[in-house]
């Protein structure tokens, strides 16, 4: 039998649509740029100052681990009914809805998916947004005043940073955050921040070469890549790109050792440059909503180097907690804690997916990622880092 | 210009049809019961939603009765809505065999590919009457039951009514066009065969399991290829400012789908023995 030229069509579209799906990516790779070596990117990127941008960055973490469904959309109540009305037989299939908390908002930050839309005028204006299903997180710095909005549960929090702070002791303050911020590895929703913390993990222990010139967001940008010599580093290599033009860092993706694909990646999806309407960041929150302020005494030096507003939160949260310390340098260096800290919901440590997460070795538990390894001692003391379970274990002795 | 008069008459004969139909005027009716309902229901309950207690929206409807229209879109969304394209769309080719008409209309000097093209047309049409008797009949029993005012978008900026009105046009369009790439599915489903129902069915059934696999994490690399995969990404339209990525990335993965499967209806169309 003879087939009918009429067929055609409905080979050659579906061939036209995978032909386009293949090409568009590979043309967007396709840049040259001047060639500069490691040491002149990394100045671009320091000499970076870009005041005025918007754009929307994408975070995606794949850590080897199933990501904890926060659902959004289903909330306590519902889950008590579901329990309620389902057979006994079917009661592991009730969502488990953990408490949400500083904490486990942090986790839920760390694992899956974000979009967030960003805007920054000046040094002192900026709004971020967490694009969420149905919902969004906001929060936006205006001068000195402060405001975060949950649109699901309707709060605001709102408060001023007070300017006439002494600025030594804002120093100290600012600098005290952001080391306990980086050492559990929060402020993940800035390319640059990342970037930054990267660059200054660069020393004699780590190699560093530029990559291809790519494209990201649009744009031509170096690669910088960044690979620690220490074996008992989880991390493979970070890969840091850097906008060509502005120095921007618009990307960067780090690889573990435990597997071929990125296991964090956080990048402008888009960008442009210029001037944003100045109306954007004013806010008022709208009528219903709770608005707490906050003393801005908990919160000094914050808003400038905030991306998201949990580091704020877990600082008040952890403000009484025993303070991490850090064991060894560079790439190896290790997050030490007395005691796992109050505020691990016990609903999560009792969920049959975090247990099953948990391995057993001589001495205590390990929970084991991609990026991250923790180990939870017998005594009850907690050690974790980017680095190898034989090499945390060695440190806990 | 003949070709042209005769594409528009065919066009206009084929939307009185429609709107002639009990059958299509039942289903706007039953898709504008969805928010009276849901207003009826919330407006009758004492007992006050707290923020993001039921589904998103739901606890905003008292405060703001032009609400209600997005809380049934987003109700609709899952089966109503795919479930009436369905019937729409499955009736097009098959529903004109199964009542021995389509010989005639294809008698006269119609082509099959026209006929194809204005049957499609019209189940767009459909679409946007469906999605815009959603958001009216949502307004209209909101601004009775409920005070309406400036809506309070997702980010917690606040826009005049006017242009809460021009959001909820522009959400009606926008689940439109979510709707179109099923419509194309089931305009082919009805080339397949002479039994409106089981084309129906089998779009109807379509929509389902493509939902079902966009919540497998296990199948992320499948999602964004998935015709129901923007589908409440509507909620991009209610951003401050207006997020208008998801509605690119949502027209092109529809018109993907409209360009393949009406590639395959035309083929098959074409291709087929006209019996009855």
């Amino acid at each position: 039998m003879r087939i009918s030229k009429r067929w055609i069509p409905s080979v050659a579209v579906p061939a036209v649509i995978a032909l386009g799906a293949v090409a568009v990516p590979l043309q967007a790779n396709a840049v040259d740029l001047p060639d500069l070596s490691a040491s002149e990117v990394m100045v671009l990127m320091q000499k970076s100052e870009v005041l005025e941008f918007s754009g929307t960055i994408v975070k995606v973490s794949d850590m080897g681990i199933p990501s904890l469904e926060f659902s959004s959309m289903v909330s306590e109540d519902m889950a008590d009914e579901m329990a309620e009305k389902m057979p006994a037989e079917f009661a592991d299939f009730v969502p488990a809805v953990i408490e949400s908390n500083a904490l486990t908002q942090a986790m839920e930050l760390v694992s899956g998916t974000h979009n967030v839309r960003v805007y920054v005028s000046g040094q002192d204006k900026m709004r971020a947004q967490i694009l969420d299903p149905m919902s969004q997180r906001d929060l936006i710095v205006n001068g000195d005043e402060f405001w975060i909005y949950d649109a699901k549960t309707a709060t605001a929090s709102t408060g001023t940073i007070d300017m006439e702070i002494d600025p030594a002791k804002q120093a100290t303050a600012e600098k005290e955050v952001l080391d306990y911020a980086e050492s559990i590895a929060l402020d993940l929703s800035s390319p640059e921040a990342i970037a930054n913390y990267l660059v200054d993990m660069i020393d004699e222990t780590s190699t560093v070469e530029v990559g291809k010139d790519h494209s990201v967001a649009g744009r031509s940008a170096y690669q910088l890549l960044i690979s620690p010599d220490a074996d008992a580093s989880l991390v493979e290599r970070a890969e840091i790109s850097v906008d060509s033009e502005t120095g921007l860092p618009l990307r960067v993706e780090i690889y573990s050792t435990q597997q071929s694909e990125a296991a964090f990646s956080v990048g402008f999806e888009s960008i442009s440059f210029g001037p944003i309407d100045a109306s954007l960041f004013e806010f008022a929150p709208p009528a219903g909503t709770v608005v707490t302020t906050l003393d801005s005494s908990d919160l000094e030096g914050y808003a400038d180097k905030d991306s998201s507003n949990l580091e704020a939160e877990l600082e008040a949260t952890f403000k009484d907690a025993a303070k991490p310390q850090v064991i060894g340098e560079d790439w190896r260096s290790v997050v030490y804690l007395p005691a796992l800290p109050a505020d691990v919901p016990a609903e999560l440590m009792a969920t049959e997916l975090f247990a099953d997460m948990l391995t057993e070795v001589p001495g205590g538990k390990v929970f084991s990622s991609a990026l991250v390894n923790v180990l939870l001692t017998d005594s009850g003391e907690v050690y974790m880092g980017a680095v190898t379970i034989e090499y945390l274990l060695s440190v806990s002795k | 210009m003949f070709a042209k008069s005769l594409s528009l008459s065919l066009m206009r004969s084929e939307l009185r049809v429609m709107f002639t139909r009990r059958r299509t005027w039942a289903m706007l009716a039953a898709i504008a019961l969805i928010p009276i309902l849901l207003a009826v229901a919330v407006a009758l309950t004492t007992e006050q939603l707290a923020p993001g207690e039921g589904p998103p929206f739901l606890d905003r409807v008292t405060q703001n009765g032009l609400f209600t229209g997005f809380t049934a879109t987003l109700l609709a969304l899952p089966l109503f809505l795919p479930l009436t394209m369905a019937v729409v769309a499955g009736d097009t080719i098959a529903g004109e065999a199964s009542l021995g008409t389509l010989r005639y209309l294809l008698i006269a000097p119609v082509g099959r590919l026209r006929l194809l093209v204005v049957k499609y047309l019209g189940t767009i049409v459909f679409a946007l009457a469906g999605t815009f008797t959603l958001m009216l009949a949502g307004g209209i029993i909101g601004a009775i039951l409920f005070p309406i005012g400036p809506v309070t978008l997702l980010s917690g900026d606040q826009i005049s009514l006017a242009e809460s009105i021009g959001r909820m046009a522009l959400v009606a369009i926008y689940t439109a066009i979510s709707m179109s790439g099923l419509l194309a599915i089931g305009l082919f489903v009805s080339t397949l065969t002479t039994v409106p129902v089981g084309a129906m069915a089998a779009t109807v059934v379509l929509a389902g399991v493509s939902q079902i696999l966009d919540n497998l994490p296990q199948l992320s690399w499948l999602h964004e290829w998935l015709f129901t995969h923007y589908w409440l990404s509507f909620a991009d339209l209610l951003r401050q400012p207006i997020e208008l990525g998801s509605l690119a990335s949502n027209s092109l993965l529809q018109l993907g789908y409209i360009a393949v499967f009406g590639a395959l209806a035309y083929s098959r169309f074409t291709t087929k023995d006209i019996l009855s």
